[in-house]
């Protein structure tokens, strides 16, 4: 099933502070663990990765390293998070889980008038 | 392989185009250029075509307009810094331009270190460092404006009169702001987060500390270590070693955790070491010792033939040695230095009589020396004659720092007697006493504070050249009983009287007039306080030769008479 843009717009930045939290990453891997992850629901775009990735940098939830890779000698930055992105993180992710309940209890709970 | 995928590149390129930060550009580009070469491999694995197989990839990124106006919004573009960077550093070299016109050498050192500094590249190739940059540019201006003596800014406070410390103010001033310059190193690196910004933040530091230590070797700073300083250090040693363990942990994943373990372990040691080397740095400039001059008579020369053999052995001739009374022989007592300076026609315009000053060094240690000078003239008559004796008593002391003090001294035409009543420009009730305190100098043997001891009747005056002429004057010290001199008094401090040459005012239809000569007529005349102008006029013109203005008689006489009744 397809997300809308709008829907998974605000999200985004907590998706991917909660996947480079478990372990350092690089933008491709990033991507791929998002999918695998969400079983395809987030098929997360490469032109919209990377902005997010460089802003969380700039913020300092994430700081990055130059790997060079021993496959093909290519460089690769991988990604990760700092204290700050951590709080950060567990901040964003109450929210979520509030938002979340209070959504699921409209959508699915009986109707309460005044 | 790069030049191979044209359409990446193209892609890339499109993306990173507003992005001025050349080191987040080329970081973005290698970054977005490994991805897609990852999804162009992949789809080359799958078969597709070279062509085919960039165009999905750039496919997966998005439309790169739009990526890079998101990219854009996170890099944004500052104009005003831009221009503020480059006109700020067109300024500074003007200003700079200016002070070396002004200042001559002092300024071209400082230019070129500045200029160095600004042609490194080192904010270029870490923009993350431009705090420190702008720091360090104050700091430089501060060195200026401050550091030199020919500003009229009070450098010195005497916080202890008993032990004379003197505190720095503007080394203080200097190392505070090396101190603000650091901290916005921190900030620096902070934000940098790399080793690299660690690294240029040391050679800058360093850039910094040579250039001022430089500064200060070249203006001579005196350099003296006081342990009251060591806790006043112990303030930016802890500041230091606060910043550097905070930047460790804050350079992130820059620095392999053994890195870390091992700085830690170190601490202590590196705590220590700025212990030991901060108050070296910070403390030896600030901190001026200055030691009260005691003169100890050297009394293992009693006999007056052992005191004459010491000065001869020093240097003094024969014939003068055995010429001086005893009196006046006793009053090099113990000397241990001689240093002869010579003085014919060519030295001084006025002067047609060849004199020569010994100057004994009769008291020396690390902060001051105590410096005794006998002048003798060849031909003391014509030299009277020609060169009216004069009264000054103006002490300069010029030393390395370049203060000067003058004293002004009432004589008493009775008992001929010689007491300072004024000091200029420091007053200190402790000069009256007419002790030196010198600052410490580095150079002592070949310092030129030699005092110069002459009464002036003259009121005092802010023309500069009135001090410029006097400015290497020098000591002399005759006795009162000496056939060398006649109008001078013995203090009993360690020099007493002097014969100077001849200060003269000029006028503008060069009617120079005396003062000594005027002194000496003054005294010769009976004890009589309304004296005829007239009588005094015709008395002067026949002593000096020469045509008198009667109204800048009057004046010099009024003055005079308040000089001399003055208690």
């Amino acid at each position: 099933m397809k997300i809308s843009k709008e829907l998974s717009k605000g999200s985004t930045g907590m998706i991917v502070l909660s996947v480079i939290s478990r372990s350092e990453m690089y933008g491709y891997q990033i991507i791929k663990t998002v999918e695998m992850m969400s079983e395809n629901v987030f098929q997360m775009n490469e032109g919209t990765l990377y902005p997010i990735l460089h802003a969380l940098e700039k913020e300092d939830y994430l700081t990055s390293r130059w790997v060079e890779s021993e496959e093909n000698g290519r460089k690769r930055k991988y990604y990760k998070i700092t204290e700050k992105g951590i709080k950060e993180l567990a901040s964003q992710k109450q929210e979520w889980e509030t938002y979340s309940t209070a959504v699921g209890k409209v959508l699915t709970g009986e109707l309460q008038t005044i | 392989m790069k030049n191979e995928m044209k359409i990446l590149n193209t892609y890339i390129n499109n993306v990173c185009k507003g992005i001025r930060d050349r080191k987040v550009k080329n970081e973005l580009k290698d970054e977005l250029l490994s991805h897609l070469l990852e999804i162009y491999e992949r789809n080359i694995a799958l078969g597709l075509s070279d062509e085919d197989a960039q165009k999905d990839a750039v496919a997966h990124m998005g439309d790169s307009e739009a990526v890079a106006e998101t990219f854009k919004k996170i890099y944004p573009v500052s104009s005003e810094k831009f221009f503020k960077d480059v006109g700020g550093n067109f300024a500074w070299c003007i200003v700079f331009c200016v002070l070396w016109s002004h200042w001559g050498f002092n300024a071209i050192f400082i230019t070129s270190c500045y200029l160095m500094f600004t042609l490194s590249n080192i904010k270029n190739i870490n923009k993350a460092l431009h705090n420190a940059y702008n720091i360090s540019k104050i700091n430089f201006i501060l060195h200026l404006l401050i550091y030199f003596a020919y500003n009229n800014i009070i450098i010195h406070v005497y916080i202890m009169i008993v032990s004379a410390i003197c505190l720095n103010i503007m080394t203080i001033l200097t190392y505070i702001f090396t101190i603000v310059g650091l901290v916005k190193v921190r900030k620096d690196l902070g934000e940098n987060k790399t080793y690299k910004g660690l690294a240029f933040a040391s050679i800058f530091a360093i850039i910094i500390c040579f250039i001022m230590v430089c500064i200060q070797l070249f203006v001579k700073q005196n350099i003296v270590v006081t342990f009251s300083a060591l806790a006043i250090s112990l303030l930016p040693a802890g500041f230091i070693y606060t910043v550097i363990s905070e930047d460790i942990d804050r350079l992130g994943t820059g620095v392999p955790q053994e890195k870390k373990n091992n700085f830690n372990k170190h601490k202590i040691i590196i705590v220590l070491l700025l212990v030991i080397t901060v108050p070296l740095l910070f403390t030896s400039e600030i901190f001026t010792y200055y030691q009260p001059v005691e003169y100890v008579i050297d009394d293992t020369q009693t006999n007056i033939n052992e005191t004459k053999d010491n000065l001869i052995e020093l240097g003094l001739p024969d014939n003068v040695a055995n010429e001086l009374p005893e009196s006046e022989i006793l009053k090099y007592k113990g000397a241990t230095e001689l240093h002869i300076d010579s003085f014919s026609d060519d030295t001084y315009s006025y002067s047609d009589s060849y004199y020569t000053s010994y100057n004994f060094t009769l008291c020396k240690n690390d902060n001051a020396f105590v410096v005794r000078t006998l002048m003798v003239v060849e031909n003391f008559e014509d030299f009277k004659e020609k060169h009216y004796t004069e009264l000054f008593i103006d002490c300069y002391k010029y030393d390395s720092s370049d203060i000067f003090c003058k004293f002004l001294c009432d004589y008493n035409s009775e008992t001929k007697e010689i007491s300072p009543i004024k000091c200029k420009p420091i007053e200190d009730e402790s000069f009256k006493d007419l002790h030196y305190v010198f600052p410490n100098t580095k150079d002592a043997k070949n310092h030129r504070a030699y005092i110069s001891m002459t009464v002036t009747l003259t009121p005092m005056t802010d023309d500069e050249n009135y001090f410029y002429k006097h400015k290497y004057a020098q000591t002399r010290l005759v006795d009162i009983n000496n056939p060398y001199s006649k109008y001078w008094t013995r203090d009993d401090d360690w020099f007493s009287c002097s014969i100077a040459n001849p200060y003269y005012i000029e006028t503008e239809d060069n009617n120079n007039i005396g003062f000594g000569a005027l002194f000496e007529i003054l005294e010769n005349l009976p004890e009589d306080e309304s004296i005829d102008l007239s009588e005094l006029e015709s008395t002067m013109e026949d002593a000096l030769g020469q045509d008198v203005d009667s109204k800048l008689l009057e004046n010099m006489f009024n003055q005079i008479t308040d000089e001399v009744s003055t208690p």
